[in-house]
């Protein structure tokens, strides 16, 4: 090895040389030197690149962790015969009368609040999403609104139990709330809890709105500026002159 | 028999302070880098049956690191300062002379091009060697070791008069 290559050698990798790149460094005074001032810089950049952590940092993950395990759904080992036993009851329930929507209704908040943990960087959105965006989206859900049901600082076109949903959250003083709102879906007025998250299922324009948030206060406020947004949008379609 | 729980915690104990630093180097952003963090452990934890050898564990968790900082991109352009623009956090642990070091360098590892900012930070943080830089993202060893080579050559040139260092790399 050469004293090109050495240096070549340490400016890629100071802590890693092999043995050629040793030999040298012993028999070559000058390039010893510089592999010294290249070790006394590489302290220098892990020192910088070590920014300091968050206190309790290991113990906020756990936390993180074992909260979320609790809610998630435990998958037992399940014997065969009890699979199919399932599935034959399950396919008698299937038939009965109101089954099907049943199981929708029950699906929907419950795919909404697991929908929270896809996109759980939508709670930290800061700015502002553009009123004709929103309006644009509902639109192209079919359901068209006059004007943004308020600040609206995440949106996102989201599937959501084999529907579209217009998936938002609005900045409010009580914390991020999350509005989804699927058309075509109709939809008894509710309050629910899932796993800590607060939630309302409420009929609105010719779809469906749930909102979720830790804290509920805001619920009754952003409830009705989605009403005036949907009203709004009939009375100009009907009383428009 | 270990609990697959206690694995975890372990792994948690053992990696999580170099993964945040990471994350933080990744998006310039401490409660951002935080989440990312979070949810890197999250599906770690889900996965963890996938986890086959410890010494793997770090270059394991930042390739799902380095997913799921893609994926916030995919989602959304986040409306978060370039990283050179924000501001760096400095250890309350050092002496004087030793933060006004850190900041300098902080200052110019933030205005490092990503490029030539993760292959170094891996091998200086997580400890990768060239080969593993490479498989992690998706380049030759060769590439990599020419990355790395800029890398330092243009800190040298950010941090110019930085003493006896900025000479290393001249040949006598």
């Amino acid at each position: 090895m050469n004293c090109l290559e050495f240096r070549r050698a340490i400016g890629t990798d100071p802590r890693g040389l092999d043995s050629a790149a040793h030999a040298h460094r012993n028999q070559c005074r000058r390039c010893g030197e510089a592999h010294e001032r290249a070790l006394d810089f590489e302290r220098t950049l892990m020192l910088a690149a070590a920014i300091p952590t968050p206190d309790n940092l290991a113990e906020r993950i756990l936390l993180h962790q074992t909260t979320a395990a609790l809610h998630e759904p435990r998958m037992p080992r399940v014997p065969l015969w009890a699979i199919a036993a399932t599935c034959v009851i399950g396919i008698a329930l299937a038939a009965t009368a109101g089954w099907r929507t049943f199981l929708a209704n029950a699906a929907t908040t419950d795919l909404a609040v697991a929908h929270l943990a896809h996109e759980p960087f939508a709670l930290l959105a800061r700015a502002e999403v553009a009123n004709s965006d929103v309006r644009a989206l509902f639109t192209a859900l079919g359901t068209p609104i006059t004007h943004s049901p308020g600040a609206v600082h995440y949106l996102k076109r989201c599937p959501l139990g084999g529907r579209m949903s217009a998936h938002m959250v609005m900045q409010r003083e009580s914390g991020p709330v999350t509005a989804m709102y699927l058309p075509k879906l109709h939809e008894a007025r509710r309050d629910f809890e899932r796993t800590g998250v607060r939630g309302r299922e409420a009929p609105m324009g010719d779809g469906t709105l749930i909102l979720l948030a830790a804290d509920a206060r805001e619920f009754d406020a952003i409830e009705s500026q989605f009403q005036l947004a949907f009203s709004g949008h009939n009375s100009m379609a009907v009383g428009a002159p | 028999m270990v609990s697959k729980q206690s694995q975890f915690d372990a792994l948690v104990r053992a990696t999580s302070a170099d993964l945040y630093r990471f994350a933080f180097w990744l998006c310039g952003n401490e409660a951002l880098a935080h989440d990312l963090t979070q949810e890197t452990y999250l599906r770690a934890w889900r996965s963890l049956d996938n986890l086959r050898e410890t010494a793997a564990a770090k270059a394991w968790l930042i390739t799902i690191l380095r997913r799921e900082h893609a994926r916030l991109y995919e989602r959304k352009t986040p409306a978060f300062e370039p990283i050179d623009a924000v501001e760096l956090p400095e250890s309350d642990l050092q002496s004087p002379d030793q933060l006004g070091d850190d900041a300098l360098v902080r200052r110019a590892m933030a205005k490092l091009d990503a490029k030539y900012r993760e292959p170094l930070l891996m091998q200086v943080l997580g400890g990768f060697s060239c080969e593993e830089i490479a498989a992690e993202v998706g380049t030759t060893p060769g590439a990599v070791m020419t990355q790395l080579f800029r890398a330092r050559q243009k800190l040298k040139a950010a941090l110019g008069g930085y003493g006896e260092e900025s000479k290393v790399y001249e040949l006598p």
